[in-house]
């Protein structure tokens, strides 16, 4: 069955980065886990939008939640890690009902451009609270607690774990709920889904993993500055996803991995890789709108035959 | 089946749209068991009425009752989410479908709201060896074989209309609300469809059906509503319901014609 090749294709991908430390640079590996954690917010994205159909534009909220909680926990009020980590879920968990509460009576733009607003609120939020946040300056001093090549182990744990539940969400009752309701709200309706609720369960499980996204992301920079919840790098988390093809969790996945490539690479290269990402997904949208996972499919079925 | 209780009451329900009043004033009793036809010219109100019952249009005035164990329990207004775990389904003119899914998938999610599984997560959805039973007898019932590994997308309009129907029957309605059922379908898929509502007809189920062609209505109704601009204008056995229209049509000008 092509689902299982779905898991196959996971799991072998998962192995590749397991070994990939052995053969690369610090500077790599560095690399690799933003890569692991962008996968991972992709990830979590695309269980809101390829499989709920719901775009937000706010999602860096989430993964500031989840940075911002542990790192105030463990900076400014001397939380132990469990302690912070609680403190960073009980944020989110705040932000997410609070901020889906009020924007999923709407859908399509009218919801997108109410996720945006409540992040940028989030993010101001941010700059005004320096004695908790450190405003714009951001938190320094977010201890980690082993070298970079271990906590690239643990990241790939945790975001293997997620990945693979997510994997499995979209196949139980719970994730064919999402689908029907992101193909046809009122049909869902009228089996018997109570869609405010489906849309909610699902906003709230894409936010805990920009949560944990975050919570990772804190200590393996050390710092974190409100770059994280500027819109811009929602619009990242949006970019990726479709890069990668929102049809499948996979996609997404391979999404977050190959944005940082393309990222740093361009970056490296030329002041004008915004542009570069920009035309990219103009001639992906375009000439492969299920992204990249979906010309691999393409290929992988041709081959076949 | 004037002898069995009464599943379904509307009272006096009406619907404005701006100045356009498209329900006006309409009661019926559905009994277990009867097949209800209603007929009308387009824009007489028939999907609208449908709408009020099935909670996806509030009635500006009138109620709606449906029984549930033993008791008659005012629905009015509530949502169409709530009306179905009540026990209405319903199906639609224009085939309501989720096109990203297979049919199989389709079906499912009636099942899995019926039996109480939506929330699962422990469970893969095609791990219900009891539900993959009554799915494989719903596909067959319905002719949907050939296609019930396809997606929703893929389907002919024929059998986008009777994916919708078993869609809703899935849902094991007490009533069963059909808007349109043969609209759009060869000679063949309407024969079928004619005989598929006739095989379910006598029994549990209830059905009102939105009906133009009156061959169908003749062979499948125990009885009929005409309406037109709203209102009900006869409701009696399909027979003499028939012959009084074509004395409406008289002074209403191609009416008959309309409703053909
Ligand atoms: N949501 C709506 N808003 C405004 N007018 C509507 C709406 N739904 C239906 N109508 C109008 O109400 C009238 C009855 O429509 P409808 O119930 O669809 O008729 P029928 O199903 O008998 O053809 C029509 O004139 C139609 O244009
Ligand atoms: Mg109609």
């Amino acid at each position: 069955m092509r689902r299982d090749a779905e898991l196959y294709s996971l799991i072998l991908l998962l192995g590749v980065l397991a070994v990939a430390p052995l053969f690369s640079t610090q500077y790599t590996v560095r690399l690799l886990t933003v890569g692991l954690l962008y996968g991972l917010a992709a990830v979590g994205f695309n269980l809101l939008y390829g499989y709920t159909g719901l775009l937000s534009f706010g999602h860096a909220m989430f993964w500031s939640a989840g940075a911002y909680g542990l790192s105030i926990g463990l900076v400014r009020l001397g939380l132990d890690p469990l302690q912070s980590i609680g403190l960073a879920f009980l944020l989110t968990l705040v932000v997410a009902l609070a901020t889906g509460y009020l924007s999923l009576r709407h859908t399509e733009i009218y919801f997108a451009m109410l996720t945006l607003a409540f992040a940028q609120l989030i993010y101001a939020l941010i700059i005004k609270l320096r004695d908790v946040t450190g405003g714009d300056e951001g938190i320094y001093g977010i201890p980690r607690p082993m070298g970079l090549g271990e906590y690239y182990y643990l990241v790939l744990a945790i975001v293997a774990s997620l990945v693979l539940l997510a994997w499995w969400i979209v196949r139980t009752p719970l994730g064919l709920g999402f689908q029907a309701v992101r193909d046809n709200s009122s049909r869902a309706a009228s089996v018997g889904l109570d869609v405010s609720r489906v849309r909610l369960v699902s906003y709230v499980i894409s936010a805990l993993y920009l949560s944990v996204a975050g919570m990772l992301y804190a200590p393996l920079n050390r710092a974190i500055t409100p770059d994280i919840a500027f819109w811009t790098f929602s619009a990242i988390i949006v970019i990726m996803t479709i890069i990668g093809g929102v049809r499948r969790v996979a996609g997404a996945f391979i999404g977050g991995l190959i944005f940082i490539f393309i990222n740093i690479n361009a970056m490296r290269f030329t002041e004008f890789w915004q542009l570069i990402l920009g035309l990219i997904l103009a001639i992906l949208v375009y000439l492969a709108p299920e992204g990249v996972s979906g010309i691999v499919e393409k290929v992988v079925r041709r081959v076949r035959g | 089946m004037s002898g069995a209780e009464e599943v379904l009451v509307a009272e006096d329900l009406h619907k404005w749209f701006g100045k356009l009043h498209a329900v006006d004033g309409v009661s019926f009793r559905l009994r277990r068991g009867e097949v209800l036809s209603i007929v009308g010219p387009n824009g007489a109100g028939k999907t609208t009425l449908l709408n009020l019952i099935s909670g996806v249009v509030k009635p500006d005035a009138g109620r709606v009752f449906l029984r549930r164990s033993g008791e008659l329990v005012d629905i009015t207004g509530r949502p169409p989410h709530e009306v179905t775990r009540l026990g209405l389904g319903r199906s639609f003119q224009i085939p309501n479908i989720f096109d990203g899914l297979t049919v199989e998938e389709n079906i499912l999610i009636s099942l899995l709201t019926r039996t109480g599984r939506t929330g699962v997560v422990r469970r893969g959805y095609r791990d219900f060896p009891e539900l993959e039973e009554e799915l494989s007898e719903i596909i067959e019932t319905f002719g949907l074989g050939e296609v019930r590994g396809r997606l929703g997308s893929e389907l002919s309009h024929g059998m986008r209309k009777k994916l919708d129907i078993a869609v809703s029957f899935a849902l094991r309605p007490m009533v069963l609300l059909l808007d349109e059922p043969t609209s759009g379908l060869t000679q063949g898929e309407k024969r079928d469809m004619v005989g598929l509502i006739k095989g379910l007809r006598g029994g549990e189920y209830s059905f009102i059906i939105v009906e133009h062609d009156l061959d169908v209505v003749r062979e499948v109704s125990d009885s009929l509503i005409v309406m037109h601009e709203g209102r009900v204008l006869a409701h009696d056995e399909p027979e003499k319901v028939l012959q009084m229209s074509e004395v409406i049509s008289a002074y209403l000008g191609g009416y008959h014609e309309a409703i053909r």
